[in-house]
């Protein structure tokens, strides 16, 4: 159980895509195929597998924005390894965007389908590919405002026709109706503003189709008039809806995470948590290259052959690419969207520039035979064409430079698939469960704390005993350990993380009685300083105050730094830090230990001082297991004693 | 009912005299609207909204022996920059692909002979220095790129 005392509606508070979908495929694999895996193996191997499944649509998404094979197998081969991906759907990475970007490109190619054939079944087909991505990511706001977002552009260029009334029309009403059906999304489909965009496309697109038909049954004359009434009551209905709405509280404002997209100071002034994720974090200019390599260079270049023949489907491409890059350099997990897009646009440019080079060789090869069949009959005529023509023609590529331009663009292929594969072994397949590093001669030091802890707790405590830790361990507690935790990672009650916070800033007295009031039996926390663990609570310390800060106004940042404004561990630390509970807790009898040679005991490989406050004593704890490494430490929380 | 609302306009007009606007609408050419997209792309490339919201310093400074010399690539981490050093970064990644967009212009639309060759040569020229100066960028950034 987690979120004690609390409790949670998990089906209320979960998308299901991804657990029905995994129970589907193992029911499947289990009883039709009569193949016996474990669902341990089907959960394990869904990323690659919806990744595999990615690649194909992709194949037929940019096949048919392009009317190019080509362009489609190199955007299916680029798609299979670009890192931006790839790092979220390895094995074993069992989380919403392994099946929700499948689910995305899916809706996007029925929905480019429909409006390019104007077939009331390919609408349906996309009303439900939006039901599955509605019940696979929370990114399912995206595609129902890029959708709408589409549905105006075209209606402002003047490329308005009837395929778009039935695609836009069938995809708003069936897609509404089926997404209302997902308990987490419930009404909110039709009463929060991320969904007031669809609605208002939609009446726009009934008023457009209305005037267009008035205007092909009434005169000039009349079809003016008309216009003016109709314009002047629809602003005015308009305009009493927004009105009325937003007074009364129906329609919710903009919410927290999907704000913090549109203005991006607003999380780090309001909500610490989503400002404290790494994840979350805005995105530098180097992760970009890291994330897509040769892409970076080829997207411009796809926009530019987007401008350059326009047609519905191309400008699609156009607003989602825009809109995803602006969003990726908010949030630096983003990038996952802005990957299907770059390959896309990549490979239409790639595909292009080798056709370019291609015809060249090709002409040069058909040149050469027909001078063999007829080397003096033409020579006049085109001696005369070519005095004519001298001032403008297209600059005639030689052989060599077009074969060798072809081999420089293979050369950026290759060195893209190297850089990939090279990415996804270095950074993006490393299990965070057990740590690895290389020791002073070479040889590779493993460091399975974590799970020699998780394993302690589930052997030596009380089957109902209360952990208290951040929230970044919650579910590894909980499934490790099988024991209750007060907060997980699914971070939907910000008051109750805010007070576990407030437990572990505030001095010993306080935090007793905090876990007293949530009857906490266990407190554990992660230290780094032993082996130089980086990503240990006392580097996420100033994240706990602000959080704290959010639910005990009297937590205050800068009482925590010292009077140079810095964070520090050692002596020249400030006071309330160093009397801090998650202090005493990391810290306690580490002045016993030696950790380098020429350095004082009690010396932190992490911050690189001695630590501060040393040879203290704890009232309210005690120690109960401090793993091989000094990594994970737990404390058992003590009884008061019983009044005399 | 066309009365009524002339009616209804000319009495508007009476009380309140509307102003002479020669208002237009603007359809720009789709390559205007190209360079604007590209001049966006620039901004959010450069990590303008990672200067905004994390404050980094310009450029970064070293200490040796003395005196202070500027450094212009944070060295070591990924995902943080400094202002310059994002901006630096953004300039080549367009460049690049400015070169591939000017190979493109150069094979397929008519024009002087010269005009067409030096289109072309600078479309390579920029084009492969740009990847070439990117990687020794991220070589700074990430040591140990391409290494086991």
């Amino acid at each position: 159980m987690s979120w004690y005392p609390l409790g949670r509606v998990v089906g209320g508070t979960v998308f299901p895509g991804i657990m029905l979908t995994a129970g589907t495929l193992y029911f499947f694999l289990k009883k039709i195929v009569r193949i016996t895996v474990h669902i341990k193996h089907v959960c394990v191997f869904m990323g690659p597998f919806f990744a595999s499944n990615a690649s194909l649509i992709t194949y037929l998404f940019t096949k048919e924005v392009s009317k190019d094979y080509g362009a489609g197998l190199i955007s299916a081969v680029m798609i299979a390894i670009v890192p931006g991906y790839i790092s979220r759907s390895v094995a074993g990475s069992f989380d919403n965007e392994c099946i929700a970007i499948f689910a995305l490109i899916l809706t996007y190619y029925l929905w480019l389908k429909a409006v390019n054939t104007g077939s009331m079944f390919y609408a349906a087909s996309c009303a439900l590919a939006y039901l599955y991505m509605v019940s696979s990511w929370g990114g399912y706001v995206f595609i129902m405002n890029l959708i709408p977002l589409h549905a105006f552009v075209l209606i402002i260029v003047g490329r308005y026709s009837k395929r778009l009334y039935v695609a836009y029309t069938t995809l708003y009403i069936l897609g509404t109706l089926l997404s209302m059906q997902v308990p987490f999304v419930g009404f909110q489909a039709v009463q929060s503003s991320e969904h007031l965009a669809g609605m208002g496309i939609f009446g726009l697109i009934q008023l457009v189709a209305a005037v267009k038909y008035v205007h092909s049954i009434l005169g000039e004359k009349y079809f003016k008039l008309f216009l003016k009434i109709l314009g002047f009551i629809a602003v005015s209905i308009l305009v009493l809806f927004v009105v009325i709405g937003f007074a009364t509280g129906y329609i919710a404002p903009w919410t927290g995470r999907f704000l913090s997209l549109l203005d991006p100071t607003y999380a780090k002034k309001y909500i610490p948590i989503i400002a404290s994720v790494s994840e979350h974090q805005p995105t530098a200019w180097s992760s970009y290259f890291f994330d897509l390599q040769s892409l970076v260079f080829l997207y411009p270049v796809g926009l530019y052959y987007c401008f350059k023949n326009p047609s519905d489907s191309k400008i699609f491409l156009i607003l989602y690419a825009v809109t995803s890059t602006y969003f990726t350099g908010v949030m630096v997990r983003l990038m996952l969207v802005l990957a299907p897009i770059c390959v896309i646009l990549g490979s239409m440019a790639l595909s292009n520039l080798f056709k370019l080079f291609a015809y060249k060789i090709r002409e040069f090869d058909e040149e050469n035979k027909n001078k063999k069949k007829s080397q003096n009959k033409n020579t006049k005529k085109q001696n005369k064409k070519k005095k004519k023509t001298e001032q403008n023609k297209i600059f005639n590529l030689g052989y060599i430079s077009a074969t060798l331009m072809i081999a420089v663009l293979t050369a950026m292929f290759i060195s893209y698939i190297f850089h990939s594969i090279w990415v996804t072994s270095e950074a993006y397949s490393s299990p965070s469960i057990v740590l690895a590093a290389k020791g002073y001669d070479g040889n590779r030091i493993i460091f399975d704390d974590f799970r020699e802890a998780y394993y302690w707790l589930r052997q030596n405590t009380a089957p109902d005993a209360k952990i208290m830790s951040w929230w970044d361990y919650g579910y590894q507690i909980t499934a490790m350990a099988n024991r209750t935790v007060l907060v997980d990672n699914n971070t939907w009650n910000n008051t109750h993380i805010g007070t576990v916070g407030k437990a572990m800033v505030k001095t010993e007295n306080i935090s007793a009685q905090v876990m007293e009031q949530h009857d906490v039996d266990y407190v554990l926390v992660l230290f780094g300083g032993l082996i130089g663990y980086s990503s240990d609570d006392i580097n996420k310390y100033l994240w706990l105050v602000r959080i704290g800060g959010t639910v005990d106004p009297s937590i205050k940042e800068e009482d925590y730094l010292n009077s140079r404004k810095e964070f520090r561990v050692d002596s020249q630390g400030a006071p309330t830090f160093l009397n801090s509970m998650m202090y005493k807790l990391c810290f306690y009898r580490f002045w016993e230990v030696k950790t380098e040679g020429n350095k004082p005991s009690g010396y932190d490989r992490v911050r690189n001082t001695v630590m501060g406050n040393q040879n203290y004593e704890l009232e309210a704890v005690e120690e109960a297991f401090t793993s091989e490494h000094w990594i994970v430490r737990i404390y058992k929380v003590l009884k008061k004693e019983n009044r005399k | 009912m066309s009365k009524k609302l002339n009616f209804l306009e000319s009495s508007f007009c009476k009380v309140l005299r509307p102003p002479q606007l020669n208002l237009r609408i603007i359809k720009p050419s789709s390559m205007a609207v190209f360079a604007f997209v590209l001049f966006a792309l620039f901004i959010v490339f450069a990590g303008v909204i990672y200067d905004l919201i994390v404050e980094p310093p310009s450029i970064g400074v070293e200490y040796g022996f003395g005196n202070e010399r500027p450094v212009t690539i944070l060295k070591g981490r990924l995902n943080s920059q400094y202002i310059f050093e994002g901006i630096d970064g953004a300039l080549f990644y367009l460049l690049g692909s400015i070169g591939l967009i000017l190979i493109d212009q150069a094979l397929t639309k008519e024009r002087r002979e010269k005009y067409g060759k030096i289109m072309f040569y600078t479309g390579v020229g920029l084009f492969a220095c740009s990847f070439v100066i990117i990687i020794f960028f991220i070589k700074l950034k990430v040591p140990g790129y391409l290494k086991r």
